[in-house]
């Protein structure tokens, strides 16, 4: 930990901190408690998560953490040493989509957008914990992901088209 | 943005080591809250200090012995909502942490930051409160343990001296009666489904068979400066087959001790409407 003097003369430290990001090794010196969610827009300038309300509300900046989802406003940086984040950018891209991406084109889930990687990050997880969910189910593993164009039936009717694929797949 | 200074800790031993500087020691577990804190600049850099104990091994898991169940601190509500154990011997708690939040949040938040932010509308408090339960801390003086009731100053202000840190929460394995079932239940009123700081909340916990209840405990959420404990109601119902008369008493005696403000999040008018009804509805879902 080394120690910087700012104009104030306050003590700000920053911490050499590493974890894997979407399959790579990253690291960012940073203050330990400032937010993964700054460290991953500011420091390591990966802008496809979404900052929205950056106090745990919308889940805008949801990422998936060693298979869970967190908000990353909410998330000290100092706690994501050593641990497998994943953001919208690693389970797809613009070439190769990931179906639950494709699902959400062709069913008409994504309006403005900015909810959309967190949602997808959520239904991700909820189907690799369960393949065939109802709508009860994609409800609740959307619950803490707010939009304010679609009116989430388009996004349930994109979930549900995921898994059917999904499964097809396999 | 200035932080306050950071410490991080591996093992509770070395609390001791730090020097808080005369500084007030802030524990960070999952974050929820004190990130919003610190987001909002509550937080004073110069007066605080903040102690990392997410790396306490020590903190984390579910357990049992032969007379408590024993939560550790760092527990998520995810990993109170998977625990058969809880499921066992704390349904309430169960209860609460199906409505709890987000999913996200519930992946993070943890019980001993519930019960150290010490909200008066905290969600795991009334259920914890029904179920006994008995607050671990640990500090330069050594382990005390606390009733979960006797832990609240005030909204937001704990009995917990400076750099004394929440290590468990330990309930009781209640003595389960022949032909009697342990049910517990939770319920809020919110504004809406998910994601809601409660209005008002209650939990009830206690053995069941059919209509007839007995070591019934009530807790009301949000409608005090802390937890209150519906003690005089549990003594109406104990050992009764509960009847809509009773449930009727019961609603008039919780109307009287509730003693809800109002707020940005509700009235006290609303809330000492509601609070009767949501009882009821939580009794009666209890029963069935």
């Amino acid at each position: 930990m080394l120690n910087e003097y700012t104009e104030e003369r306050e003590i700000i430290m920053r911490e050499k901190i590493q974890f894997i990001l979407n399959g790579k090794a990253v690291e960012a010196t940073v203050p330990p408690l400032k937010t993964l969610l700054k460290v991953l827009r500011e420091d390591l300038r990966h802008t496809e998560v979404k900052a929205g309300c950056e106090q745990g509300e919308c889940g805008s900046c949801t990422v998936i953490i060693d298979g869970e989802i967190v908000n990353s406003c909410v998330f000290p940086v100092c706690q994501v040493k050593g641990k497998n984040v994943t953001t919208i950018a690693g389970i797809g891209s613009e070439k190769n989509l990931h179906p639950i991406q494709k699902a959400f084109i062709e069913e008409g889930a994504v309006q403005c957008g900015f909810c959309t990687p967190g949602l997808v990050l959520s239904v991700k997880v909820l189907l690799d914990k369960n393949p065939s969910p109802s709508e009860e189910d994609i409800k609740e593993a959307i619950s803490g992901n707010l939009c304010r164009c679609t009116g989430y039936i388009k996004i349930i009717e994109a979930a549900k088209k995921a898994a059917k694929e999904m499964k097809e797949k396999k | 943005m200035i932080y306050p200074e950071y410490f991080h800790i591996d093992g509770l031993d070395d609390i001791k080591k730090i020097d808080s500087k005369e500084k007030k020691v802030l524990f960070i577990a999952g974050g929820t809250d004190m990130m919003c804190y610190l987001r909002d600049g509550l937080i004073d850099a110069g007066k605080n200090c903040i102690i990392d104990i997410g790396s306490v091994k020590e903190l984390y898991g579910i357990s049992e012995d032969s007379d408590y169940l024993k939560i550790g601190a760092l527990a998520t509500f995810s990993n109170i909502l998977e625990s058969e154990l809880v499921k066992k011997w704390a349904p309430a708690l169960v209860s609460t942490a199906e409505t709890f939040a987000t999913p996200q949040i519930r992946n993070r938040a943890t019980i001993g930051g519930n019960i150290g932010n010490a909200s008066p509308a905290g969600d795991s408090l009334p259920p914890l409160a029904v179920h006994n339960a008995k607050v671990v801390a640990f500090g330069k003086n050594g382990i005390r343990t606390l009733d979960i009731i006797n832990v609240f100053a005030g909204p937001k202000r704990t009995n917990l001296s400076n750099g004394e840190v929440i290590t468990a929460v330990l309930i009781p394995k209640i003595n389960i009666l022949k032909n009697f079932k342990l049910k517990g239940i939770f319920l809020k009123i919110g504004g809406r489904k998910t994601h809601i700081i409660s209005k008002v909340s209650v939990a009830i916990a206690g053995l069941f068979n059919g209509a007839e209840v007995n070591s019934i405990n009530i807790a009301l959420g949000a409608v005090g400066p802390t937890v209150i404990k519906a003690d005089k109601v549990a003594g109406f119902l104990n050992g009764k087959r509960i009847t809509p008369e009773l449930i009727t008493k019961c609603g008039e005696e919780i109307t009287n001790i509730a003693c809800p403000i109002s707020d940005f999040r509700s009235t006290a008018l609303y809330r000492s409407e509601v609070i009767a009804p949501l009882f009821k509805e939580a009794i009666t879902k209890l029963v069935k």
